[in-house]
């Protein structure tokens, strides 16, 4: 079951809880009818009587603990997992969201009491056989009708094949089930999902390593070798045995030498029993301790290798911009159709609010378009096309309300270097076009201002060569678009010879 | 207390298990039910289907060149087949494969590049002399030298190129995006084609059809000279007036047709009737390309009154700036150079060279590139060996090869200057990063936000999609 990864691993956890609530609800039903109703006259030696009195007591136990256990390790964490047979919702108890230590408290105890709960069950399976040998009145004869005695045997082996597949094959379940039986599907990309590389550090791709495969051994709760791996300043301090990582020294890492060993090792980190690192993690590892082991370096100045560069996107570190991750509720129905018709919205993906606007073809260039109605919806929009629209400098301002914007296109709009100041701090906006706009080198302040700024088009406006060259100097995390004028026409047609960049 | 009470736990057991089964067969009637992942959503009006992930392009040039320029004159450089031009081609590299014309037993002659090669750009992306212009523009191109693909002969490779299968009568990857996006202006058709050159193609209308999607998602042609469009524009005499009125009754009948048989197909053909009104206002404005200012003629190279393919290159950005999602530049010159390759690329190749490095060019100045894909491709790759027993420089060409071929994107989403795969010493087998044209298509479609294997269409009982049961995403390439 530790082999199954990914979306695999997820829908079997969702069958797995469904499972268990349904075993839940059955076992509550269980014991109010053993309550009520008439119990069966005990058969058999007193001995016998008691070893089964205690066995049905312990199942009680634990098919109410173990259940209640499990909800609470969902609740504690939040995974995708938490819909009952996909549909009905599970409410997570209350003041257990979140603590991680609580739930890995859980984790552990939900997995002793279910291996006692398989004692229990062989105990339970061993005498149910030995009634339906030793007495030919008891047994399965008693719950099943018309059961004979040669029915039964098939029965009793028919159960404990099922049981013992169930128990060995893991993926067994995932592996069977037609595509429409399975109650989760992953999310394509991993925990790291939302990393920008251009300014997340890369000690955030390796945290969620230390996290995962050695925070149960060497964590808040426990430190065993006095070494904690959970911080950045733990991880420099080492543990009993000294520094455990010599920066930029992979080879005098004690921790490096420890995860490369082969699994059998003695010495050989994670121990035996537990999830080993991948392959992935480990070239990760070896070269973050490699490039100087520290907790400030972004993913793009480090500068990773081809390989690397493929274990980050292996391991789920996505470009994606953590504007266009970020989930958000759907606004009004009845807000988005007055917006219809002067422009084109349209959310972005499906299962997120997120949404994109645009002015209309049919509207372009025919009269002035009011840019107020768009504050409706600025927690969704995130992209904006108003290429081409007719739009005074002054409604620019109006767009200053969409914190969210991520790319803004004022291509061929009236635009000027005053209405551009008044879009003001769009705080997440990382596309501004303004191709054919009317901006001058006055405008290269009010775009350094943008803090997230990557790229910024700027041909056919007013800025000079020195004002985008000077920029450039200034501003090297910015990439501005913008070729020699073609006026006069190059020599021979075509595009201009790219200028040589430092 | 009755019997019935007493035998409880029997009847429990009994009934739950009907109860169980239940519960699986609604699973699987619902998929949507049980999986996690939303259904494909439609938007309202616009007959979009809502992505699956956040788009990274909305539209697609895709620049198309039938008969299969020679990747090997182009851009992938072999300084050692160059090394053993004129000697016989070792078997060990022949062995096992199949080509059209060249058989492993005739001894075919290793055919070096007739061309010269250079690095260019930031990222030394390798280019030959013959395309000049483009060399320029290659730091914003991401190459893919190893592409493989099953077929070795035109129609089929073309079909598979175009339409993930190799047989005709499967949607083209424009008809699946426009499927899939949707059209922007209602007053243009959402897939174009623009044909150029003088040969007749292998397909016909299957190299822009829509299969068994809608028809409504079937390419258009336009046309480069005369009419843009044919019966697109009024007979003398006939007024719009007239003709929407006429228009409308055909609809109404049209109409009455549905009501009585339901056939999907008539509601595609009253929309496109309605399309065809509208565009008789649109498209004569937008094939207006003498309205763009000189200094962009000079760029793209444009020829007056030609269907040249700088023409067309320059269409294509027109369009898409009004809303057309998807299109297709047949370039029907004759790129099946089995003979005289030499002369033949020298003479085609100006004509392609600058237009396409213009279009990227010019997209990239207008912040177009950063949500429009640009795919340049031929269905397969040429043989490093030539065709032919006679071995004058003159007079040689080169087979088709299936097995490795070297095609281009640059846009939104992709890493720019990077080359990705590698083939063998002379060019025969991937050697590094092969990929089949499943994954591009299956890339092409995770960049405009759909997952492959979910945007399918129901057809004769079974889910189709542009992949077919293969494709996987080429993540290497993908920012």
């Amino acid at each position: 079951m530790s082999d199954a990864g990914g979306s695999e691993r997820e829908s079997l956890l969702a069958w797995h809880m469904s499972a268990g609530m349904g075993i839940l609800l059955l076992t509550i039903a269980r014991i109010a009818t053993r309550v009520r109703g008439p119990r069966p006259l005990p058969t058999g030696a007193r001995w016998e009587q008691r070893a089964a009195s205690v066995t049905h007591t312990a199942f009680y136990f634990a098919l109410i603990v173990i259940p209640l256990l499990g909800w609470l390790i969902v609740s504690a964490s939040s995974g995708p997992s938490n819909h009952v047979f996909g549909f009905v919702p599970l409410p997570a108890l209350p003041g257990v969201v979140g603590r991680s230590a609580f739930g890995a408290f859980a984790e552990n105890t939900h997995r002793l009491l279910a291996y006692g709960l398989c004692v229990v069950v062989a105990l339970h399976t061993a005498a149910a056989v030995k009634h339906h040998l030793a007495d030919p009145s008891s047994g399965l004869i008693r719950i099943l009708p018309g059961a004979r005695r040669l029915w039964g045997w098939r029965m009793v082996s028919l159960a404990a094949v099922l049981t013992l597949m169930f128990t060995f094959a893991s993926g067994f379940a995932d592996a069977w089930l037609p595509n429409s039986l399975r109650l989760a599907h992953a999310p394509e990309a991993s925990r790291n999902a939302s990393i920008d590389p251009r300014r997340a550090h890369v000690f955030a791709t390796v945290q969620p390593i230390f996290m995962d495969k050695c925070n149960n051994c060497h964590g808040s709760r426990s430190s065993k070798g006095g070494l904690r791996l959970n911080t950045f300043a733990a991880l420099t301090q080492g543990g009993e045995g000294g520094k455990v990582i010599v920066p930029g020294k992979a080879d005098e890492s004690e921790l490096i030498r420890r995860i490369m060993l082969s699994p059998s090792h003695k010495d050989a980190m994670p121990p035996a029993g537990k999830p080993p690192l991948t392959p992935a993690e480990g070239q990760l590892l070896l070269w973050w301790v490699g490039s100087g082991a520290d907790d400030s370096t972004t993913i793009l100045a480090a500068n990773p290798p081809a390989l690397i560069q493929s274990v980050l996107t292996e391991l789920g570190v996505s470009s994606e911009s953590p504007a266009l991750a970020k989930k958000v509720a759907r606004p009004d129905p009845r807000v988005l159709d007055a917006l219809r018709n002067t422009f084109r919205v349209q959310f972005l993906y499906s299962g997120n609010g997120l949404m994109q606007a645009e002015a209309r073809f049919d509207q372009k260039g025919l009269q002035p378009l009011s840019l107020e109605p768009l504050a409706a919806i600025a927690d969704q929009l995130v992209l904006l096309d108003l290429s081409g629209a007719r739009i005074s400098g002054r409604q620019i301002g109006d767009l200053s309300k969409l914190h969210n914007l991520q790319r803004l296109n004022l291509a061929r709009t009236a635009t000027d270097d005053v209405s551009l100041k008044a879009l003001g701090d769009l705080s997440f906006l990382e596309v501004l076009n303004l191709y054919e706009t009317k901006v001058t080198d006055a405008s290269f302040a009010t775009i350094a201002r943008l803090p997230s700024l990557a790229t910024v088009y700027l041909a056919h406006t007013q800025v000079t060569a020195a004002g985008v060259e000077k920029f450039r100097q200034a501003q090297s995390s910015i990439s501005v678009v913008w070729a020699v004028p073609d006026e006069p026409a190059t020599a021979g047609g075509g595009p201009p010879t790219p200028a040589p960049k430092r | 207390m009755n019997r019935k009470e007493i035998q409880s736990r029997r009847r429990f057991l009994r009934e739950s298990i009907a109860g169980f089964g239940a519960l699986a067969v609604a699973g699987s009637m619902s998929r949507d039910l049980w999986a996690n992942a939303a259904p494909l959503e439609r938007a309202s009006a616009g007959q979009d289907l809502l992505p699956h992930f956040a788009p990274r392009i909305k539209r697609v040039i895709h620049i198309n060149l039938p008969g299969a320029p020679s990747q090997l004159e182009l851009y992938d450089y072999k300084p050692m087949l160059k090394k053993l031009h004129g000697e016989a081609c070792p078997d060990s590299f022949l062995k096992g494969k199949v080509f059209l014309a060249v058989s492993p037993e005739s001894r075919p002659r290793c055919l070096g590049p007739q061309f010269n090669f250079a690095q260019h750009g930031q990222s030394g992306a390798w280019v030959s002399e013959l395309l000049p212009h483009f060399s320029k523009v290659v730091d914003d191109v991401t190459f893919l030298k190893a592409v493989k693909t099953d077929e070795f002969n035109h129609g089929p490779a073309e079909l598979m190129m175009l339409s993930g299968h190799a047989r005709a009568g499967r949607p083209t990857l424009g008809a699946w995006s426009v499927f899939a996006l949707g059209t922007e202006n209602q007053n243009l058709p959402g897939y174009v084609v623009l044909t150029s050159g003088d040969t007749n193609g292998v397909l016909s209308k299957d190299a822009y059809g829509a299969g068994f999607l809608p028809s409504a998602h079937q390419g258009v042609r336009l046309r480069a000279s005369g009419d843009p469009v044919l019966n697109l524009s009024n007979p003398d005499g006939f007024t719009s007036a007239d003709r929407e009125a006429s228009v409308a009754a055909i609809n109404r009948l049209n109409a009455l047709n549905h009501g009585a048989f339901g056939d999907p197909e008539i509601l595609a053909r009253i929309s496109q009737y309605q399309l065809a009104n509208r565009m008789q206002a649109a498209v004569p404005e937008a094939v207006d390309v003498w309205s763009e200012p000189q200094h962009v003629h000079a760029l793209y190279g444009t020829t007056p009154n030609e269907a040249s393919f700088a023409n067309n290159c320059l269409l294509a950005r027109r369009l898409i700036e009004r809303g057309v999602r998807y299109v297709q530049l047949n370039d029907n010159a004759g790129w099946d150079h089995h003979s005289k390759i030499r002369s033949g690329l020298t003479k085609l190749c100006p004509k392609i060279d600058q237009p396409m490095a213009a279009l990227v060019f010019d997209l990239k100045q207008r912040g177009l590139l950063e949500d429009t894909l640009v795919l340049w491709a031929g269905e397969f790759g040429r043989t490093p060996v030539s065709e032919g027993g006679n071995f004058d420089l003159e007079l040689v060409g080169r087979d088709h090869h299936s097995y490795a071929n070297t095609i281009w994107m640059a846009g939104g989403g992709l890493k720019a200057g990077m080359t990705y795969g590698e083939t063998d010493e002379l060019g025969f087998d991937p050697v590094s990063g092969a990929v089949h044209v499943h994954d591009v298509h299956a890339t092409v479609l995770r960049l405009l936000g759909f997952d492959h294997e979910r945007l399918t269409f129901a057809f004769q009982g079974r889910d189709y999609r542009l992949t077919d049961v293969a494709g996987k995403i080429i993540k290497p390439v993908l920012v």
